[in-house]
């Protein structure tokens, strides 16, 4: 077994351990606002496909420059999109008063 | 500067290494095209997620958890199986990266089965979001509007992998026609750039759809 075998070997382990290690967070009592932390483990699976599988570091460098862009530009996609739920006050609408009578 | 250019090098390039890196940058930059495409979906996600929490759930709770996991584990033994193939290709080995090219897109088709069966299961338990819905009371609203980003997240997904099985398919036909070697196998890390990129599209989807709203 080459070392390139045994490194994809590895990183398949630890991909499916991480998705069965987020399958069994799924079931934890995790208040609403904390579920989207399950995102954790999926992002480190994200990262280690793009490590091992797609050989983003030994690749074209100019390849490297359009991931890192990808992401810069995801970055902004969300973190703009996510500022207005996170610092948008809502207000209870005021009773109406009621309508004179004449 | 001699007039010869060496197999598999086009007049523009220095020589076949800039080549590759050419067309790997222009798979990457396409990639990079795919990713904004499928964050517009995660701020869909979020916005309905947080406009609309307890229906939003609600409608994640009728997923098919099962065959979901299932065909994240798939996905990512796809994924292991090409790169496998690459590595053997790099070796020169091409009759093993004809097997892991067809084992890969069986993967895939096995993967899509399940997704028609998903949908199939769906479906019957009248969960699209047009129409009589499973869902009433005041969650109906937060889970239609659940439902909708599912069939557009999955359907999205399974375009995409149908294009990826294709693609596999004809690198494993030029393959056994002898087009590729070790000297150069440019277009099948081309191809497996894209099946792990559908590969990690599906590992995001899956805590999204599946996992976060099962409280």
């Amino acid at each position: 077994m080459t070392r390139q075998h045994r490194g994809n070997l590895i990183c398949w382990l630890a991909l499916v351990a991480l998705g069965l290690l987020e399958f069994g967070m799924s079931f934890a009592p995790l208040p609403h606002g904390l579920r989207p932390l399950l995102l954790v483990p999926a992002i480190v699976m994200a990262v280690l496909v793009a490590l091992a599988y797609m050989r983003l570091l030994s690749g074209p460098e100019l390849g490297r420059g359009f991931a890192i862009a990808g992401l810069f530009w995801l970055a902004i996609l969300l973190g703009l999109s996510i500022m207005d739920p996170l610092t948008r006050a809502v207000y209870a609408v005021p009773p109406m008063p009621p309508p004179a009578s004449k | 500067m001699s007039d010869e250019i060496a197999p598999h090098v086009h007049f523009q390039y220095a020589d076949a290494r800039h080549q590759s890196d050419t067309a790997l940058a222009g798979m990457w930059l396409f990639l990079a095209s795919e990713v904004l495409f499928f964050g517009g979906l995660i701020v869909a996600w979020m916005f309905c997620r947080h406009w609309q929490p307890d229906g939003f759930d609600a409608g994640a709770r009728e997923t098919v958890l099962w065959i979901g996991t299932i065909n994240l584990i798939l996905l990512v033994t796809s994924s292991f199986v090409y790169s496998t193939g690459v590595a053997f290709i790099e070796a020169g080995d091409v009759r093993r990266l004809v097997q892991c090219c067809l084992i890969t897109a069986c993967i895939g088709v096995l993967f899509l089965g399940l997704k028609f069966l998903e949908w199939y299961l769906d479906l019957s338990e009248h969960l699209f979001p047009a129409g009589p819905f499973k869902i009433t009371g005041g969650e109906a609203g937060g889970a239609r509007l659940f439902w909708s980003f599912y069939f557009v997240a999955t359907g999205l997904h399974a375009v995409h992998m149908i294009v990826g099985i294709a693609l596999v398919g004809w690198v494993a036909w030029q393959a056994r026609h002898r087009t590729y070697s070790a000297n150069w196998y440019t277009p099948v890390e081309a191809v497996g750039l894209y099946w792990s990129f559908v590969d990690i599209v599906w590992i995001v989807l899956y805590p999204v759809i599946y996992l976060v709203g099962r409280t």
